[in-house]
């Protein structure tokens, strides 16, 4: 599988690193958006339904949690 | 020739050359350092910066992570806490009911300023043929949990007298209510 360019540059860029340290919206925005999709797969749990089919949803719940952790934990972050 | 020395020679011919006396010091190369340097020195400020990436990339995801970790254990002792509703057990379900009063169901006794309700119809009728002062006196003291000298206080009374009616009021409601008088 090719992967794409997104996930090449698995780096955020260090100028937004800065900028989302200092908690300037948009970065945090764009550091945010960077680590959905793993967000995402820490927040899907599998259920079984009524006959004892699993499936797979992501908590919402769980989701919003984790990005206000990573939000606060953001501006903790030590850049020198 | 010996055989020590062609095992000398067929030792030191196998040798990829230089393998001996050189530190390995980090998988780009295994050069030894220039005497008087500690490392680093050559590093660029964009070399801080690309450090200072991964350094963040790898903190979000430890952030996120241990944070997803608390997340499930949470969930998972909430889970081993909670009981559906229709698995409850049937005296703990009896806590959670509540039924319904209605004000033909009980009789209720003003006494000073409380209202005391009385389901038990034999209890309540056998009340109310008690004298007034008497059935006040025995309701505060078993119904509002009052001792006597609170009792001869709100109702201007010695404590002895209120002592002396409630054991009176007592033994007469005992015989209205056909009990053995001096059980």
């Amino acid at each position: 599988m090719v992967k794409s360019a997104s996930t090449w540059a698995a780096l955020l860029p260090y100028p937004i690193i800065a900028a989302a340290v200092r908690g300037e919206p948009d970065a945090v925005n764009t550091v945010i958006r960077h680590y959905s999709g793993y967000i995402a797969v820490l927040s899907t749990r599998t259920s079984y339904d009524v006959h004892g089919c699993p499936y797979s949803y992501v908590d919402e719940e769980l989701r919003r949690r984790l990005e206000t952790k990573l939000i606060i934990a953001i501006l903790d972050f030590d850049l020198n | 020739m010996s055989s020590k020395n062609v095992f000398l020679k067929f030792f030191q011919g196998n040798q990829p050359k230089g393998a001996f006396g050189r530190r390995v010091v980090g998988e780009r190369g295994s050069n030894d350092l220039p005497p008087g340097k500690k490392g680093g020195e050559t590093m660029t400020p964009d070399r801080h910066y690309e450090h200072k990436q991964h350094a963040f990339d790898s903190f979000c995801k430890k952030v996120l992570k241990c944070e997803a970790y608390n997340g499930y254990r949470e969930i998972s002792r909430r889970q081993s806490r909670e009981v559906a509703f229709s698995e409850l057990p049937e005296d703990s379900m009896e806590q959670l009911a509540s039924y319904d009063r209605y004000p033909w169901e009980y009789t209720s006794f003003p006494v000073g300023g409380d209202v005391i309700l009385i389901e038990d119809d034999r209890l309540a009728e056998a009340l109310n043929a008690l004298p007034q002062d008497g059935r006040d006196i025995l309701l505060m003291y078993f119904f509002l949990d009052m001792a006597d000298r609170e009792i001869a206080k709100r109702m201007n009374m010695a404590r002895r007298t209120v002592n002396a009616r409630r054991q009176k009021a007592y033994r007469l409601l005992k015989e209205l209510m056909g009990g053995d008088v001096d059980g």
